[in-house]
């Protein structure tokens, strides 16, 4: 990691340079809800006061809703071939519990089997983070996550007078140079930078106790009244899924032209709280309840992964909070397990 | 950047999604429901290097229509084909009912890393007990087994089906029976007015086994609902947990462990399994 | 392999449906290609009642509606209901709620026994029914699926999942942060979630999933001021046929 300082002046022809030089993706305020990362064309567009978004950035570009996996044509003879496509691009604003949520996909998507899909897109996509302001359900701090110390280019922290940047690889060292000004962070930039910190914390308000959940959920997991009543309002409708910067699950699915000629494999998001997740052929489901549902989701993101690569498939981002109309509340509920088998 | 990334694929094609290109070769209706289908690489070299271990499992293509997983029933020791055994069901396995001999299919694998420890059921007895379909997967191992006999103690299928006329590979059933190194015992629920054999459900038929506990293997594949009840059997035989073997059954979409669908706990039943030592099952809840 | 014949009919409805076909621009040619139609109400003058396939739009609300269904359910070997009205009455459905006789003499007063009219229906209250393509108007390419699937063999794939899931996956704002309610998360999807995605609420014009949580429904329509019979009207609109306000989840 290399540090430097960028003054307030130069910043904005940094943005711009970087604007007009690349395919940019960054946030722009989609309505009096929320901010969406879009491509950018102007300086105009970006708003980097952001606060809530709707997709995580980093899993929409690199794991988009739906995708073509496979192309193929049926004639006489059948020809089969990949698609993978990608170009590069400069993810601009991300958050550190984003990243983070990012890192955890990267290093899903290449353990034992590579997906060359998310790879070749993860490969070119240019990370430059930036702290956003979290949510009140945001408990990222619980989950070691509201600090990336990995998995971008450039972090760039904004202090009261100058910004203080983070240089993570070669690449973003070079973009740096390329378009801005920059000089080597000293004693006291790095003094103003953890004061910053310091306060930037102070700024989450949910505090989660995830200490001892791996042992008590599997006393809570039979607990059948807990689940019922954690689950009652539960739509099985996946928004908690669908809106993780770390659930990955998907559908493949063949179709053809109506010409029944052309054909491909597709995948889409799926969520492992919607019925049909756990049915295979013949009709047999695995988890017909809405209750097992949810303590299968409790234990991929809480559990499973800790086992697998020593971390949570968590950030602590919150938006599985903000988007369940039932109000089912995973910060709550963790806290509810640990009171409950303490008592 | 975090990426650390590790080819394990088997293959150097450029995506884990693409199937290879085969044909097959031959159709049998071996029940009212099932048909036995003998699958060739298009591609000599892919059929050279089609290596699997029994239990394992692939992913075939119906192009334009869907892709499911099938336990190959072949022996592993066969490089000229490999078998499927397919009962109609759903969209793909619909399909593959309605297709001629020299169709074109795509296939994916073999895939699944737990399959059954052949190696480390060498000098055991072995007991395999399969209901239904679940004898599909289990033919590959009997298979193997009867290619390596002297490595194996006694063998003994117990094998349970819905009336005489779904019983699954009657060809290798009688071709067992003549043989005097392996016993079978077959069993149905709803016995025709010929039916001679067993009545009742499988489970019924394990007391009787009379394998000392400590050299004995014994391996389960069958509806999900059997699983229970087998369990509960071989448990009362005191048969260690780490030397019964159990094939789950999931839906196994991606075949790589990337779409999540077969997730059992910390396990995927499409990379960890399909089989599992009954200690892991143990560890596993809603595995069974 | 010779192209399956297909009718496309419409019994009592506003045509949207067949419209909704027609406006399959660069697909109809394919469409076109791949069947052959040898009916189509509002597009073609021929007909014929050699058919394999029939898709059939609008319910059931005449006497002369029920001897038209009954003829196409005889002659068909696959049934495709399109549309909210042919699926589950849809918004015609309303008039039961008044009544026929009450409603025949609030539309036409004294004339009203000119008029042949009886309790709506759904087509698959007379004939069975094999596939659904729901929706007001249904999605022209969840039509296209189904005649695919029909030519290829397999099931057509309908969401049983609610609309929540498509504006996910669209990357909506949720209505219901900007202060609109909203029966998506009870809704089959399919639409494509066709309405938040102009930032309106779903009117449930699909109809209910398989297992929606009717109680938790309720509970988020009250909290975001509905008044009960606000809440049964917003269920009645497309589904009054179907009495959905009496179905309780089953979990």
């Amino acid at each position: 990691m290399l540090y430097k300082v960028m003054g307030r002046d130069v910043f904005k022809d940094f943005v711009k340079s970087l604007i007009s030089n690349y395919e940019f993706i960054g946030p722009k305020r989609k309505d009096k809800a929320v901010h969406d990362f879009v491509p950018i064309k102007d300086i105009s567009e970006l708003d980097i006061n952001y606060k809530r978004t709707t997709i995580p950035p980093a899993k929409k570009i690199l794991f988009p809703p739906d995708e073509k996996l496979v192309a193929y044509e049926v004639n006489e003879k059948i020809k089969v071939r990949p698609v993978v496509e990608s170009s590069e691009k400069v993810l601009f604003g991300i958050n550190a519990w984003d990243i983070n949520g990012m890192n955890f996909l990267d290093r899903f998507f290449v353990t034992d089997f590579v997906d060359e899909n998310y790879l070749e897109r993860r490969k070119k996509l240019i990370v430059i983070g930036m702290d956003s302001e979290p949510t009140e359900t945001n408990f990222s701090p619980s989950m070691d996550s509201e600090y990336a110390k990995d998995g971008f280019d450039l972090y760039i922290t904004e202090l009261k007078d100058r910004y203080f940047i983070r240089i993570n690889t070669a690449r973003g060292d070079e973009i740096l140079k390329k378009y801005s000004v920059t000089e080597n962070a000293l004693v006291k930039d790095f003094k103003d930078y953890n004061n910053y910190m310091d306060n930037y914390r102070k700024k989450f308000k949910l505090d989660v106790n995830i200490k001892d959940f791996y042992d008590n959920f599997e006393l809570i997991y039979d607990d059948d009244e807990f689940w019922e009543k954690v689950a009652k309002n539960c739509y099985s409708c996946g928004s908690c899924n669908l809106a993780c910067p770390t659930c990955f699950c998907f559908n493949v699915k063949d179709d053809i032209e109506l010409n029944l000629k052309d054909g491909n494999k597709t995948r889409e998001w799926d969520s492992c709280m919607l019925p049909e997740y756990g049915l295979v052929a013949g009709g047999h489901n695995f988890r017909p309840d809405k209750e097992n549902r949810l303590k299968q989701r409790y234990r991929c993101k809480l559990k499973t992964f800790l086992d697998k690569f020593g971390r949570y498939a968590c950030v602590g981002c919150g938006r599985c909070i903000e988007v369940c109309l039932a109000k089912i509340n995973i910060a709550d509920n963790i806290n509810s397990i640990k009171k409950e088998v303490s008592v | 950047m975090t990426l650390n990334v590790k080819y394990n694929n088997k293959s150097n094609k450029s995506s884990i999604y693409v199937p290879e290109l085969a044909r097959i070769n031959k159709i049998q209706q071996i029940s009212p429901t099932e048909k036995l289908f003998d699958i060739v690489f298009e591609d000599d070299k892919n059929q050279n290097n089609f290596n699997f271990e029994p239990g394992q499992f692939v992913e075939l293509t119906v192009f334009g229509l869907g892709e499911a997983p099938f336990s190959i029933c072949s022996n592993p020791e066969n490089k000229d084909f490999f078998q499927l055994c397919i009962r109609d069901i759903g969209n793909v396995s619909g399909a593959l009912h309605r297709m001629k001999e020299g169709s074109k299919i795509g296939i994916r694998g073999p895939y699944g890393n737990g399959y059954f420890p052949y190696e480390k059921m060498r000098n055991h007895n072995i007991i395999l007990i399969a209901g239904g379909l679940g004898l599909a997967p289990l033919m590959s191992l009997v298979k193997y087994i009867l290619h390596h006999r002297e490595d194996y103690k006694e063998v003994m299928i117990i094998y349970g089906a819905v009336n005489p006329e779904n019983i699954l590979f009657k060809d290798d059933i009688q071709y067992f029976s003549s043989r005097n190194d392996i016993s079978i015992c077959v069993t149905v629920d709803n016995p025709d007015a010929e039916w001679t054999g067993e009545v009742g459900v499988c489970t019924k038929l394990i007391p009787r086994v009379d394998f000392p506990v400590e050299d004995t293997c014994a391996v389960v594949c069958g509806p999900p609902v059997m699983y229970k009840f087998v369990i509960i059997e071989l448990e009362k035989k005191n048969y260690s947990s780490e030397k019964v073997f159990l094939s789950l059954e999931r839906r196994m979409e991606c075949g790589v462990g990337k779409c999540n669908h077969c997730h059992i706990g910390d396990k995927l039943v499409c990379v960890d399994g399909p089989v599992f030592s009954l200690w892991q099952i143990k560890n596993l809840k809603e595995a069974i | 392999m010779s192209k399956p014949k297909v009718g496309i009919f419409g019994i009592t409805g506003c045509g949207g449906c067949q419209l909704e076909i027609l406006n399959l621009e660069d697909q109809l040619l394919d469409l076109v290609n791949a069947v052959e139609i040898v009916h189509f109400t509002e597009a073609i003058t021929e007909h014929s009642d050699n058919y394999e396939i029939a898709l059939v739009e609008g319910s059931i609300t005449t006497e002369h509606d029920v001897e038209r269904i009954k003829k196409i359910g005889d002659i068909a070997k696959i049934i495709v209901a399109v549309g909210s009205c042919a699926v589950s009455g849809g918004l015609n459905c309303l008039k039961n709620l008044y009544g026929v006789e009450r409603a025949k003499e609030l539309v036409y007063g004294d004339k009203k026994d000119w008029i042949d009219s009886i309790e709506v229906k759904p087509i698959d209250e007379y004939i069975r029914v094999d596939y659904y393509a729901r929706g007001c108007p249904p999605n022209r390419l969840e039509i296209v699926d189904i005649i695919r699937s029909l030519i290829i063999g397999r099931k057509p794939e309908i969401p049983n999942y609610p609309v929540c899931v498509e504006c996910k996956r669209n990357g909506n704002t949720c209505v219901y942060d900007i202060g609109i309610t909203c029966l998506g998360p009870v809704t089959r999807a399919g639409c494509n979630s066709r309405c938040p995605s102009s930032a309106t609420g779903c009117e449930g014009c699909r109809g209910l999933i398989d297992d929606p949580n009717i109680n938790a429904q309720k509970d988020l329509l009250a909290e975001n001021g509905l008044t009960v019979e606000d809440i049964i009207n917003q269920f009645n609109l497309y589904n009054a046929c179907k009495k959905v306000e009496a179905k309780e989840s089953s979990k």
